[in-house]
């Protein structure tokens, strides 16, 4: 279980995090929503250990890891998939996928695993990565980050800028994963999606939680109307 | 003819000198954008490491065969020290790290002057390495094929280490995003330290093979430093092949003008020609976006 409490953070001496609380359970998604500049990414560049937390705490299955380098976050079972369908250029798809499955017998099961997920990959494992589409390159990301085999999957709007048939599998993966056990941080802008699928939702804005509550549909107009004001 | 193979065998023997130089510093500068001042003093680390070997060496050949890991060891761990005790609180500072390592090689340059003193050391070069080959009618010494040799062993080294390794995998993706590596769970932290220490490790190899055509003095590095950093923006950062083409280009470049005029003026014809190439492509020959040095 992931908690947070107290969370501030932010750019030099700008502030953008003011006091964030928020749980995610051990089952289940909980959807971060809010308009552009509300704090969201900062909030999960955070949580990763990619900014520094100014004040408050992260702790993960009781261990405080907010002093911890992101690399040890990704250790202990946090895997962060950021924005914008980052990956290494260079690299081609299939050395992606190497750099992070570790040494040992099972890597090669586990990068056909990913393989079978996103059959494209397997089709480009040779291309470089700068020459994936948008949608190639978010399946590649989160492939990398479920190589690392974790327990918490973080997505920061994953469906940012990709076509609608890659977005849909990017969501059939999400809930595939959430059903099998593995917690998913969902960033997303289209609340009617995250809203009815996760089990809870917070709204953030300027930097602070302004609304929380239970997912499912039946929450979508709640949060539209809070978005809205 | 003759004269043209003579004068394109000589610069590649030149620019064979320039890419030893320059390799330690395609790692260092080129992948992880280091500006290290004291590169220069890791390759006169290498050259007296010749000297120390051979206090208990008296084979000469032997000694070289010895002083090449002994002066790839000790010139990365001098290395790991700077990176650990200095340059790691300098990642995202350019110019402090620019002042801090030339600090650091005038350091190095004074201690090597109080160890060794000013005078060049006496250093014994093999017997076989002392004489020419005819090659396409063109007189070659033995150690400047050594050299073009060795060169082309690291060069080969680093590519495929950078390529086919996971270590080296892990400093490309360090070097093309610092911040998606360590969210990938790459210690990036350690792989800097690796990098560095190879880069510096490398420059210390060249030293061993800059005391078969050279004086080994304390202030051997310096000679080497300028051409080292050429090498490495005039390739492209972070592209070894592009430093291969680059130091070879140089080589012949100042043979030929040396060849019609004096050493002075090939020298500052060729840094005329390298400003004006970077004006024209200031990424280099090949280029590749790396971590910013800003």
């Amino acid at each position: 279980m992931l908690t947070v409490e107290g969370l501030v953070a932010g750019y030099g001496r700008t502030r953008v995090l003011h006091g964030i609380s928020m749980s995610v359970p051990d089952a289940g998604i909980v959807a971060v929503l809010g308009h552009n500049g509300a704090g969201k990414t900062t909030l999960m560049k955070t949580i990763m250990g990619l900014l520094r937390a100014q004040q408050g705490s992260i702790r993960w299955n009781d261990e405080e890891i907010s002093r911890l380098a992101p690399n040890e976050r990704v250790k202990r079972g946090i895997a962060y998939v950021p924005q914008g369908q980052q990956s290494f250029g260079q690299l081609t798809a299939l050395e992606n996928m190497e750099l992070v499955a570790g040494s040992d017998r099972s890597r090669a099961e586990l990068i056909d695993e990913m393989m079978d997920r996103y059959p494209d990959l397997r089709r480009y494992s040779s291309r470089r990565a700068e020459l994936l589409s948008g949608g190639q390159r978010q399946q590649l990301a989160i492939a990398r980050a479920l190589l690392t085999r974790p327990r918490l999957l973080i997505l920061d709007e994953p469906g940012e800028g990709i076509q609608p048939s890659v977005v849909a599998d990017i969501r059939r993966t999400m809930l595939d994963l959430a059903a099998t056990g593995i917690q998913v941080l969902l960033v997303e802008q289209q609340i009617d999606f995250a809203v009815s699928h996760c089990t809870q939702y917070v709204v953030v804005a300027s930097g602070r939680i302004v609304d929380r509550g239970e997912g499912g549909a039946n929450s979508v107009g709640q949060v539209r109307q809070v978005l809205t004001i | 003819m003759d004269v043209v193979v003579g004068q394109l065998l000589a610069g590649l023997s030149v620019g064979s000198v320039l890419l030893l130089a320059a390799v330690g510093m395609s790692l260092t500068f080129g992948q992880m954008g280091i500006i290290n001042m004291a590169h220069g003093e890791f390759i006169m680390i290498g050259a007296y490491t010749v000297y120390m070997v051979q206090q208990f060496v008296s084979v000469a050949a032997l000694s070289y065969v010895i002083a090449i890991p002994c002066a790839f060891l000790l010139a990365a761990a001098v290395g790991v020290l700077l990176e650990q005790g200095v340059l790691q609180f300098m990642y995202r500072r350019p110019l402090d790290t620019l002042l801090v390592t030339f600090g650091v090689s005038l350091i190095l340059q004074q201690a090597a002057r109080d160890i060794f003193g000013a005078p060049a050391v006496a250093i014994n070069i093999p017997e076989f390495l002392s004489g020419h080959v005819s090659l396409l009618g063109a007189a070659i010494p033995v150690s400047r094929i050594l050299i073009i040799v060795l060169a082309m062993v690291l060069v080969l080294l680093v590519s495929w280490l950078l390529k086919a390794t996971q270590v080296g995998r892990r400093m490309r993706a360090v070097t093309v995003n610092r911040e998606l590596a360590e969210v990938s769970g790459i210690p990036t932290r350690r792989t800097d330290r690796l990098t560095f220490a190879l880069g510096s490790g490398l420059a210390g190899i060249a030293g061993v093979a800059i005391t078969l055509i050279g004086s080994t003095t304390p202030t051997l590095g310096s000679n080497y430093i300028v051409y080292a950093f050429l090498v490495v923006v005039a390739g492209g950062l972070s592209s070894i092949w592009g430093a291969v083409i680059a130091a070879v280009a140089l080589g012949i470049v100042q043979s030929a003008i040396a060849f019609g005029t004096t050493q002075s003026i090939a020298t500052w014809v060729s840094f005329l020609l390298v400003v004006l190439f970077l004006q024209w492509r200031p990424q280099g020959i090949f280029s590749l976006k790396t971590r910013s040095l800003a």
